[in-house]
């Protein structure tokens, strides 16, 4: 038994390894799970994330945790209640339940320098009346394996033993973000991993930065950056588009646009366009950690499928309705109340089977029988916006796509373009000769999904539907309006059956969502994804609809 | 048994609004107008005229959008309308420039912007026919509109009626809309801005 157990490890491993060796890429599975032996460490990281505040601390603490984690993974932190990403207590307790892990806790900041500082070689001071120096320490910090420090953690550095090997304290003073970062890309980037790059955006005029994502730029050796998406940031925009041509084809954009600088919907539209797959965001936590440890030994995904592929079902004269969350799993409602007490569907980021396998497993074991998994990105192997990708890259990024699909069980694509409109302005849809490539890329899927806001593609070929959501639950729309929209949408598609297709946004809770639809006629009827696909593709209610020229765009200028 | 309470009560707020408006359409006894063409207010109230703000404190919720903004101008018989939709650093705008003395007036209009969250769009070159009066001695502006709307399903007539009500300051202004396809009506309520 233990003998088939360790040949399934090392094929594991070999596995893993031979994709290292053939994209130099994927640092899953990097370390041997029959190692596990040594010393891991967690510790609680608290508030303070503006540039203003202690932001200094939390990021040599981001900075520590990426060079421990080049040994090993051995150093886990558990976010505040409030952190975006809700799952990283759960994830710990699935590691110490899972996996045995008993994880030494570091009460202070000292405690974790003394205990993990000898990983770093000396240390950068980044300057905190320059933001952006922020970003070229973590680079260097990658590179070199320093320590980044602002000027307050200078003593901690040195208490440790570090010496100063840079100082960007007044370096950069009065320079524009082009002029910063062209230096940076002067001293860094030759050296920089090119296989990935990571956007560290920010809220409130960039006054609060949530970097949680550098501990993995640095374990990459990656360029760290917010460089524009904007065309209007003509000198950002050069050094942006140098860096997404000097990587290597179909690279990692981790992190998350600026919000003071560009948009959502310019910063993808630019990354897809040169074929780049871009996993969010610059708040994701532990990844350093998270990718070294794989999925338990003998664990498959599986999924919730309550029809066969081939089945066919047939609608009645009703309405039936359909829910989806996006946005990622470890940000939404999963973790609230509620979830099982109806159908829904949600998006397992695909990525995270290798950048974060344990939550992509956690996910999986506490789901409800009424928990159905879609898509293993958006429009490919990450977010994607299909209409810049270049065709030359479309194919092989579906195909990774592809393995993602069967590696998680799913059988459902999921198509999101913003790059010529959003759910306010101009479209979301997509020209028929794209969803004819889809149509070919995808020929096991039981349908296809788009949009995020509402939007208007809509085919049915050979009984597999291609259906764009028709509402958007937002936020704050509060439940009596919700469902007089629902009833309105009910009032102008009079024909039944009538597929609604809704995107519940991230953090409406289950119970929430429930609650609102209890309150619709009884003629509307709550079913898993997979079975409205199967109806809706043996219905001839829908009807098909591509983007046309005279279809309104906006390239999301604001 | 609490739904089917709901809905009489719906509907029998949605009756008694109908009610309402029927009455004020074109045979207000307080103002004299009886609906007849030749006797419509055609000049446009002045006091209109101005810069108007939502008050989300005390309106239908209008999300996407965080809020609404009125530019309004008169002249003679003919109204502008100009609401310009924003959320964030997105604004978008749509001018209703409507004649009073006309029987109707086509607006034309690129983006359904009174529903974002449903599925439900302008087809191309389209836009709204509305009938635009002036009632309770020029306090009201009434709209009727008509229009189409596409889904997934195809083409679907819609209809709404729509006043503009002055209040006696002058400083406030409350829109109410109802809608053939909805039903819930839609109140706005505006502030004059300085």
């Amino acid at each position: 038994m233990k003998s088939l157990f360790s040949l399934s490890l090392s094929l594991m491993l070999i596995s893993a390894v031979s994709a290292m060796a053939g994209n130099n890429r994927s640092y899953a599975y990097a370390y041997d799970p029959e190692e596990f032996d040594f010393p891991m460490y967690s510790m609680e990281i608290g508030e303070g994330w503006y540039i203003d505040e202690d932001i200094g601390e939390i990021a040599m603490l981001l900075s520590l945790q990426g060079l421990a984690n080049k040994e090993r993974p051995q150093l886990y932190y558990v976010y505040p209640e409030d952190w975006i990403w809700k799952i990283t207590r759960s994830l710990k307790a699935f590691y110490e339940n899972r996996w045995g892990f008993d994880f030494i806790e570091l009460s202070s900041p000292e405690e974790a320098l003394e205990t993990l500082g000898h990983h770093a070689t000396g240390y950068v001071v980044w300057d905190k009346d320059e933001r952006l120096t922020l970003m070229l320490a973590f680079t260097r910090a990658g590179l070199d394996n320093v320590l980044v420090v602002d000027e307050d953690n200078i003593s901690r550095a040195e208490a440790i033993g570090l010496e100063m090997v840079e100082d960007y304290r007044g370096q950069f003073n009065g320079m524009t973000d082009a002029e910063i970062f062209e230096i940076a890309m002067d001293r860094y980037w030759e050296r920089s991993n090119k296989d990935i790059a990571v956007w560290q955006g920010g809220f409130f005029h960039s006054r609060r930065m949530e970097p949680a994502i550098a501990d993995y730029g640095i374990f990459r050796g990656a360029f760290q950056t917010d460089l524009s998406a904007n065309p209007e940031d003509v000198e950002e925009m050069i050094l942006h588009r140098r860096i997404l041509e000097e990587l290597n084809p179909r690279s990692l954009i981790m992190g998350w646009h600026s919000y003071s600088k560009d948009t959502e919907g310019q910063h993808v539209s630019l990354t897809s366009s040169y074929g780049h797959i871009m996993e969010g965001l610059n708040s994701l936590p532990n990844i350093s950690f998270n990718t070294q440890i794989p999925f338990t030994p003998g664990f498959e995904f599986r999924n919730n499928h309550n029809v066969e592929p081939d089945e066919i079902l047939i609608p009645e004269e009703k309405v039936y309705i359909s829910l989806i969350q996006t946005d990622s799993m470890g940000i939404g409602a999963w973790e609230l109340e509620g979830r099982g007490e109806i159908p829904y569907a949600w998006q397992p980021t695909g990525g995270w089977s290798w950048l974060s396998p344990a939550a992509v497993q956690y996910f999986n074991e506490s789901a409800t029988p009424n928990d159905y998994f879609i898509a293993g990105g958006l429009s490919g192997p990450g977010y994607m916006y299909p209409k810049p990708i270049p065709e030359e890259h479309f194919w092989p990024l579906m195909e990774k796509t592809k393995a993602r699909h069967e590696l998680l069980d799913l059988r459902v694509m999921e198509i999101m373009d913003y790059s010529e409109g959003n759910r306010h302005v101009g479209n979301q849809d997509l020209p028929e000769e794209l969803v004819d490539r889809y149509y070919q890329a995808f020929p096991d899927v039981i349908g296809f999904i788009n949009g995020y806001g509402a939007a208007r593609t809509f085919d049915n070929r050979d009984g597999v539907p291609f259906i764009s959501y028709d509402y958007y639950l937002g936020l704050g729309r509060p439940p009596e309006e919700v469902v007089a929209d629902l009833e309105e949408l009910m009032r102008l598609n009079q024909k039944r059956p009538y597929f609604l297709l809704i995107h519940v946004r991230e953090s409406q809770s289950v119970g929430h969502v429930a609650s609102i639809l209890n309150t619709l006629p009884d003629a509307a009827e709550v079913v898993p994804l997979d079975i409205f696909l199967k109806k809706a593709g043996q219905a001839d209610t829908i009807q098909r609809r591509f983007l046309s020229e005279d279809d309104p765009v906006d390239y999301n200028p604001y | 048994m609490r739904k089917t309470i709901r809905i009489l009560l719906s509907a029998a707020a949605g009756i008694s609004l109908l009610i309402f408006f029927a009455g004020c359409d074109g045979n207000d006894s307080d103002t004299g107008n009886t609906g007849n063409t030749s006797n419509r207010i055609t000049q446009a109230n002045p006091n209109f005229a101005g810069k108007w703000e939502l008050r989300t404190d005390l309106s239908t919720a209008v999300d996407p959008w965080r809020t609404i903004r009125l530019d309004i101008d008169v002249d003679g018989s003919v109204i502008d309308i100009e609401k310009t939709v924003t959320t964030g650093r997105r604004n978008t705008t749509e001018n209703y420039r409507m004649d009073t003395a006309n029987e109707e007036n086509f607006v034309p209009i690129a983006v359904w912007l009174d529903n974002r969250h449903i599925g439900a769009f302008l087809p191309h070159n389209s836009g709204k026919t509305i009938r635009a009066d002036w009632l309770d001695d020029g306090q009201t502006l009434k709209m009727e509109s008509s229009y189409t709307l596409e889904t997934h399903q195809g083409e679907t007539p819609v209809r709404a009626y729509i006043e503009y009500r002055l209040s006696r300051g002058g400083d406030r202004l409350t829109m109410l809309e109802i809608r053939s396809s909805r039903n819930r009506p839609i109140l706005h309520v505006y502030e004059r801005q300085q």
